[in-house]
Formats: C-alpha cells, structure tokens, sequence
C-alpha cells in the first residue's frame, strides 16, 4: 500500500492521478501524496479563510481556476499546487504553473519565455487605495542566453467601478503599465472581501495576457 | 568522427521554427551579398549583420553555386566559409579551361567605423584568405544610409574586385611593390598569402539598395568584377551592371533573384538564425515542483520524530529521478542533509540544482535546515552548492530571487562523495538507435557519410568505473568510397580513413574501461583503455587542474596507442605511436574561449593547436582552430596545414525541452596526415567546466526554471 502510493505519487506529480490514494494518517507514503499533490499545504488555508472561496488568491484544497492564453487560443484548469507564504502556486495537468501573490501574478512556469518572477507589493498597494499612482512594478524574465533580465513598468491604478462579471458584482481596477517598449493593462475584479476573484494579467510580450477565473 | 550527429542536426535545422524577431537596428547590413558577405549582390557592402547572427545560403549562376555560412561573431567581425561548385573555369594566366572545380574558401569582414549623421559606416574585407584563390579579393567600402528605406554604397577592390575598370594601385605611392599582383606560388592551397593582398590594379565598383517595403528589396550595382577566368566560358559577361530583388519569406528566410552582368539570372536563399534567440524563448520546460515551506508542509511526510529514516533515500531518489536527476548518495549530518546527484536532464548544471533544491524542500525530514548538492561525472565528484533552506523557502517568489539566492549559496570543490544509495551500484544502461557518420566538404565529394544502425552498452561497477562499448552495423553509406589512395609521405595516420569503412557487417567503434578520480584539489584525473576510437586502440591518460572560478585551466594528455586493423574490430596493424599534449585553456570575457596545446600527433611530428571558440551561456559555440606541426606544406599535401570549424548545437535550444544532447560538428576540409589529432572519449575540460561556479553562475537565472 505504501510504496504503491508513494510510486504512484512521485511518478505522477500530477494533481489528478494520486488524490484519491493517500488515506489520511501517519504512513510517510500517504503524506507524502498530500504533499506532493498541495493538498496539506492548503488544509490550513480552508480553516483560516472559511472555506469556499475561489480565486487566484487560492483558498479550498478542492478549488479549481480557469486560465485562458488567448495568444494560444489555449484554455486550462488548475488546481492548487503548494501554497508559499501569501503565494499560492497552480498546476495545470500538463505541468504549467501559474503562481498568484494573493490574487497577483507572480510567476509561471511551462509556457516557454515564463515570467521568473514579479513584485506584487506596490499592486496591492495601489489596491487597496482605489486610484494610485504612478508606481513602479518590476518583471523577471530569462533570456535565450539563460541570462536573467528585468523589464520595469510604470503603472497606475484606476478603480473602474463595479460591474457584473459572471454573476457576480465585482469591483474592476484597471493596472495600466507602461515600459519602453511595450504598453498592458492588468484587471482585476475584486469581491466584496476585496479578493481578487477574475483577473486579467500581463506575462510578457510573447505570450501577452493570462486571463483567470474561478471554475463552475 | 565527432561529428557522428551532424547530419541529425541539419534535419532539425530544416524544420526549426522561425526564430524569435526582434527589432532590427538601422544599422544593420540588410542582406548578404552572393558570397554570404554583408553586402549588395554579388559586391560588399560596410554594415555588419546583427551580432551572433548565422546564415546559410546557396547561390547559384551560370555554372557557379556557392554555398556558405557565415558568422557574425562580434558585433564589427564576421566570417564566411563557402564551398563553391564551378564549371568551366580557365586556369589562371591561361587559356585552359578545368570543367569541373570544388573550392573552399573564407573570408572576413570587419567595420572598423560606424555610420554617423554625416559620415557612411566604412569596413574592410578579405574573400578567399586560405583557399586556392579562386575568389581573392580585397576591399574597403562605405555605406550611408540616406533614408530609412536608401542606402548607398561605394567601394574600392583589389585581386577580382579590381578586375573590370582597374587603374594603378593608389597604395603604391606607399610602397611601388603594391603595383602588381604576384601569383599564389604553393599549389597546395589553404595557406595564407598576405604578400597579395591589396596588390595589383584597383577598381571602384558601387551600388544602391531600396527597401521598397518590410519584405522587398530593390538592388543595383556596379560591379568590378570582370570574372576574367570564366568570361566567354562559362558566360558571356557583357555589363557591369546587377539588378537584383530580394523577397523576406519569414524573419529567418529571404530570396534573392538577380540579373547578372548582362547576362544570365542568379538565384539565392538565405537562411539566418541567432544563437541568442531560440525560438521557444527559455524554453518549454515542465513546471518545476513549487517549494514547499516546512511551515505549510515541507518534509512533513515524516514522523516528527524519526530524525534519519532508511526510506528517506528511496524515496527521494524517486522523486529526483520525476526530475531528470539520479540520486548516487545521501548523508545526513545534524540538520544537514547532503546528496550526490548525476544530472541527467538539464542542460545547465544551475537548473540541476534548483529541480534538485525543490525537491528536497518538500522531501527532506523538517529537522533538515541546510542542503548540500553535490554535482558528480561518472560518480566522481566535482563540485557541492550549499543553500538554506529557509532562504530557499523565502526567496521562492521574491522578485529579485536570483542574485540574493546566489549571494547566500555556496558554490566549491567537492573531492568526497556521501555514501552510495543501497544497491546503486552498478549503474548500467543501454540504447539502441541509429547512427551517421559524415564526412563534409572533402575536395573530392562535399558529402560522404554512413548511415546505420548503432548498440551502446555502459555499466559502472563503481563510482568513477566505466565500461562502455559501442557497436555499429552499416547500413547505406559512402565512407569507403575515396577518389584516390592516399599518397601521403606521412604514416598514414588518417589518410586511409576511407579502409576503416569498407566493412559490411559489424563494427566496434568504442570498446574501452575507463576511470575518473580526484588525485587532489581542483584536479582531475582519467585513464582509458582499449578501443578508443575508430581508427586507434590504446592507453589514454588525462590530468586537468581547473579551480573553481578560474578562468584558466591546465590539462596533461598522455597516450600510448596503436592503429587498429581497417575492418574495425579486435586486430591492430603495426603502427604505433606515443601521442599527447600539454594544454593551457583561457576563458576570456565576452564568451570568448581559447585553448592552445602542444605536444606530439599521430604522425610523429610537434607542433601546437589553437582553438577560438566564441560559447553562449546557452550551449551554442562556433570557433575555429588550426595546428602547426615541423611537417611542411609540401610533406602535408592539399591544405599545407590543419585546420577546421566547431559548430556546437544544444538540442534544448532546438526543441525547447530540457535535453542534455549537444549536437557537435567539425568542419575540417581536408584530413591529412600531419596534425592529426587521436579522438578520446570522455575527456575532462568540458565535463567539468559544466559543473563549476563560473559555469553554473552564468546561467544562474535557471535555478528557479
């Protein structure tokens, strides 16, 4: 039983294939799949926020998110890998990820030209203050010549007002960004809560935008 | 025969992708003339093309093709091999006309000044500096960009490009020995001929190019070439005048077709790719595992209290080996947690140790706060990097993640391994698949190659033990067929080459044992024996010193060998010969790496090796290299001395997937018997270079990938 769940966890790191095998209990093999699977990382989240919601912020172990790359005409459903911190890290079944710094993306993984990395500070920020403005945000990128490089967009942030996404009223605040060779807009429709719920946000000049929202 | 893959790559090539585009400067050169120089049509031109760009083209007029590749290897330098087709071409000074030519051919071209607002961009070019001469020109031309769609040109040439309109030398109020142009004394070709060059009559020659819009082209020229040795044979030469279009079939393609000198149309297709732009960016890797923090279940897995579990090993070497990395040993120490891993996914050792790192956060018992990776060849330990795990847990997603990781990472020497997994040893592992073997631009036939099916078998009874055989069964194939039988002076030490292909049933290419070991710090130690390649069988031995971040490094090859029977399997013939070198190997900034050693080749004779690399972080290298030994040109034969280019191609960067293949090709025109060098499998420099800080550090940003 154990080693039976313990190859079929690391041979699958797939959020699919294990989910069901690992019983709860002591047995490394079992805990391992949890883990390996982000479903322990995110027990705890459902206890501290109530459970239920779903958003990039990332809240319930069973929370799914649809990401659409409308560059690719490509249309994906994640769930949650780990969680890091206020980050929480999304797996699709053929290995993109997508990680959100409490509802702000942050990073991917999977689609070729990813972004490595990104701040969310000043977003959250010019979020939480409505309008604001101007601010710097800063992108990571890998080169083809495995060289780390920066892009730095000057952003500010508009509240839109609310709006009916999907059945839901949700607050639309518009990040509009400039850089020196290209210009974006990053949504984002928050809940009441002030959770970010459906976003639309910029990875890069190659691929363009991801747009996001929750499944079902 | 390092070149077993190089037809693989030509395929892929051919089905690459468009590579990524990026915006071109205006100073870029917009084309390339017929002999893939920056330039007109068949004339120079002063811009350079972008920097790292390579391209490949054919031409094709009137009885000439030449196929070349030219290299943009800094931004103001590039240079151009070409292999060119010529029927119906006179002897030079004569009336006698050869029907049937194969010249190889370089040429450099190198702006040594940029366009300013009123001033054109001026550069300097040699064609044929180390061929038979066919092509010998020099020039010196400016360009001036008019407007952003006009550009014009002007030139003065010297050699073929002062043949039509020439008057006196202007550089003979230097010296009057710049009037005339002396004939190539050597016929063996491939040697320099500096006391021609500039010399003799020069012409002015000229032109303009319209960029009518982002895909066309308009060109016009003057050309002063007369094309003295094929005029009235070849072609009718009857104008100096070239009108040409060239048509941008995708950002890497353009086609070009020309009206020639009144005569006759030509026709070219470009191809160009960029080392620095693969086309899927950093590639289409699969998603690393997310670190997991101990406070959100990192390494939770294990009972709190169970500091070391046997399991730990298994189940850690399952989950590295999800990543592409085969886990040799573990130890733990207190809260440190070392282990000792063979890269067998990643290109780049620095993406090695960041999939490494991830699954170590999550695997690794929570009482672990340090981890030690240690990077082994064959077993042997090379290099550790020590990292925090609690700086690993919260630098994960911190925006500038790279360079503060690196700052608290420990990079350095390793000479000792932790204990081996239980039962790893032996590691043994097998393939069978098919195989090339080409042999390009020979003076005789441009491509020759075999093609079959090969077996490969390797087992390590023991960390730095290697067995390791290769066997081949020919299937279709041309090596065997050689014009002529070698008339070398020399022991035939490669000159027979073509006997080793005769064969049709099996053959051993590689049968050998070898060891690796760590005879002290910062060195490296190797011995192999048996059939170490396909023409030699013997004793080889290597020791290398090359410290962690040192741009220097010294290695010793020492090897004892005899020639093996041509039906390629267990008999020797009686050559036999003591071969190896000492050499001193230099990485200087800018991607530039050289190596030079000196020692004793197959034939006998001394001399020393250069080689010019320029390598991308990447993988991708291009560079020349050339050997001089106590043969003269004349004992040498064709060619009067060694020499070739390196062409390395990762496979990642072709298919953007993690992959550690490099696809390796050697051109070297001509292989004679003096010079020569013995091929030996597995030898150090690279192996470990790959797997040090000053490697790993540059590209370090794919840790986190």
């Amino acid at each position: 039983m154990m080693s039976r769940s313990v190859t079929c966890a690391v041979l699958a790191l797939s959020l699919t294939g294990c989910a069901q095998i690992g019983a709860e209990g002591g047995e490394p093999g079992a805990r391992l799949t949890r883990l390996l699977t982000g479903v322990t990382g995110s027990r705890d989240r459902v206890s501290d926020a109530g459970g239920g919601a779903v958003s990039p912020g990332g809240t319930a172990s069973d929370a799914r998110l649809i990401a659409v790359l409308p560059s690719r005409g490509a249309t994906a459903t994640l769930a949650i890998e780990a969680v890091n911190g206020t980050v929480t890290t999304w797996r699709t079944a053929d290995n993109v990820t997508l990680s959100f710094d409490d509802g702000v993306l942050v990073s991917t993984r999977g689609l070729g030209f990813d972004l490595m990395g990104a701040g969310a500070e000043k977003t959250w920020a010019a979020l939480a203050g409505g309008d604001a403005g101007p601010y710097r945000r800063q992108y990571r990128y890998l080169d083809g010549e495995n060289h780390t490089a920066y892009v730095t967009a000057g952003c500010t942030m508009h509240d839109r007002g609310v709006e009916v996404v999907g059945g839901r009223s949700l607050r639309r605040h518009d990040e509009v960004c400039e850089t020196f060779r290209f210009a974006f807009t990053n949504v984002f429709w928050r809940d009441g809560a002030g959770r970010v719920q459906r976003s639309r946000q910029w990875i890069g000049p190659e691929i363009g935008h991801v747009e996001t929202a929750p499944a079902g | 025969m390092s070149g077993s893959r190089f037809g693989f790559w030509v395929a892929i090539l051919a089905l690459l992708p468009a590579p990524a585009s990026f915006a071109e400067s205006p100073y870029f050169a917009w084309g390339y003339n017929s002999y893939g120089v920056p330039g007109l049509l068949d004339m120079p031109q002063a811009m350079s093309r972008p920097d790292a760009e390579l391209d490949t083209q054919a031409f094709h007029f009137k009885g000439q093709t030449r196929v070349s590749s030219t290299f943009q290897v800094t931004p103001r330098l590039s240079g151009t091999f070409r292999y060119a087709f010529v029927r119906d071409i006179r002897r030079p000074g004569t009336t006698v006309v050869q029907h049937r030519l194969y010249d190889r051919s370089f040429s450099v071209h190198y702006r040594f000044f940029d366009e300013r607002r009123m001033f054109p961009a001026l550069a300097v070019g040699l064609n044929d500096i180390v061929g038979t001469g066919v092509y010998a020109g020099e020039y010196v031309v400016a360009s001036k960009t008019l407007s952003p769609q006009l550009r014009a040109t002007a030139g003065i040439g010297w050699g073929r490009l002062g043949s039509f309109g020439g008057f006196t030398n202007p550089l003979g109020v230097f010296s009057s020995s710049f009037k005339t142009r002396p004939g190539v004394g050597s016929s063996f070709g491939g040697t320099f001929h500096p006391d021609t060059w500039f010399r003799g009559p020069a012409a002015l020659f000229g032109g303009v190019e319209w960029q009518a819009s982002d895909r066309l082209r308009l060109i016009a020229e003057y050309s002063s070439d007369d094309y003295t040795r094929e005029d009235g044979v070849a072609f009718d030469r009857r104008s100096p005048l070239n009108f040409g279009l060239a048509y941008r079939l995708s950002p890497s393609a353009t086609l070009t077709a020309s009206y020639l000198y009144g005569s006759a149309v030509g026709l070219q297709l470009n191809y160009t790719l960029n080392p620095r732009f693969p086309a899927y960016g950093s590639g289409r890797d699969p998603a690393p595992p997310a670190i997991v923090p101990r406070a959100q279940g990192g390494g939770a897995i294990w009972p709190e209290d169970a500091v070391e579990d046997t399991r730990l090993g298994p189940v850690l070497s399952a989950a590295l080996a999800e990543q592409g990395l085969a886990l040799d040993g573990l130890e733990q120490r207190g809260g440190r947690l070392r282990i000792a891993i063979r890269n067998e996914g990643y290109s780049t050792s620095a993406q090695a140790l960041g999939r490494a790192a991830r699954v170590l956060s999550r695997i690794a018992p929570a009482a672990i706060d340090t981890f030690a990776i240690t990077l082994t060849t064959e077993g042997v330990p090379v290099t550790t990097a020590t990292l925090s795990r609690d700086d690993l847990e919260n630098l994960a997603f911190h925006p500038v993640a790279p360079d503060l990781l690196r700052a608290v990472t420990r990079v350095e020497d390793e000479r000792s391994l932790p204990p081996a997994l239980p039962g790893r040893y032996p590691v043994a592992s097998w393939g069978l698949g098919p195989y090339l073997t080409p042999s390009l631009f020979d003076p005789d036939n441009p491509v020759r190659a075999d093609a079959g099916v090969a077996l490969r078998g390797r087992v390590a009874p023991l960390p730095g033990l290697v067995f390791e055989g290769v066997l081949h069964q020919k299937v279709i194939g041309n090596l065997d067929k050689s014009a002529t039988a070698s008339t070398s002076t020399l022991p035939h030490v490669r000159s027979d080459s073509a006997l080793y292909f005769q064969a049709d049933g099996i053959t051993v290419p590689q049968l050998t044992a070898a060891w690796y070991f760590r005879p002290g710090r910062d060195l490296f130690g190797r011995v192999t024996a048996g059939y170490l390649e396909t023409m030699y069988g013997g004793v080889s031995t290597e020791l290398l010193w090359k410290p962690q971040n040192s741009p220097l490094a010294l290695g010793v090859e020492l090897n004892r060998v005899r020639q093996r029977d041509y039906n390629q399997l267990f008999d020797f013939r009686s050559y036999e010969v003591t071969t190896g070198h000492v050499a001193a190997y230099y990485a200087f900034s800018g991607g530039i790496h050289a190596k030079l050693s000196a020692g004793r080749y197959l034939a006998g004779d001394n001399g020393a090796t250069l080689e010019i690399n320029r390598e991308f972080d990447n993988g991708w290298r291009v560079g020349v290299f050339a050997t001089k030994t106590n043969v003269s040109a004349a004992d040498f034969g064709e060619g009067s001395f060694d020499k070739g280019i390196r062409l390395t191609i990762p496979l990642d960067w072709v298919i953007g997937r993690p992959n550690r293949t490099r696809l390796d090709a050697v051109i070297r025109p001509i292989t004679r018997d003096g010079g020569a060098r013995l091929e030996v499998p597995g030898r150090l420099y690279e192996r470990v270079r790959n797997r040090q800080a000053s490697t790993i550090d540059a590209s370090w940003g794919r840790f986190w990938k």
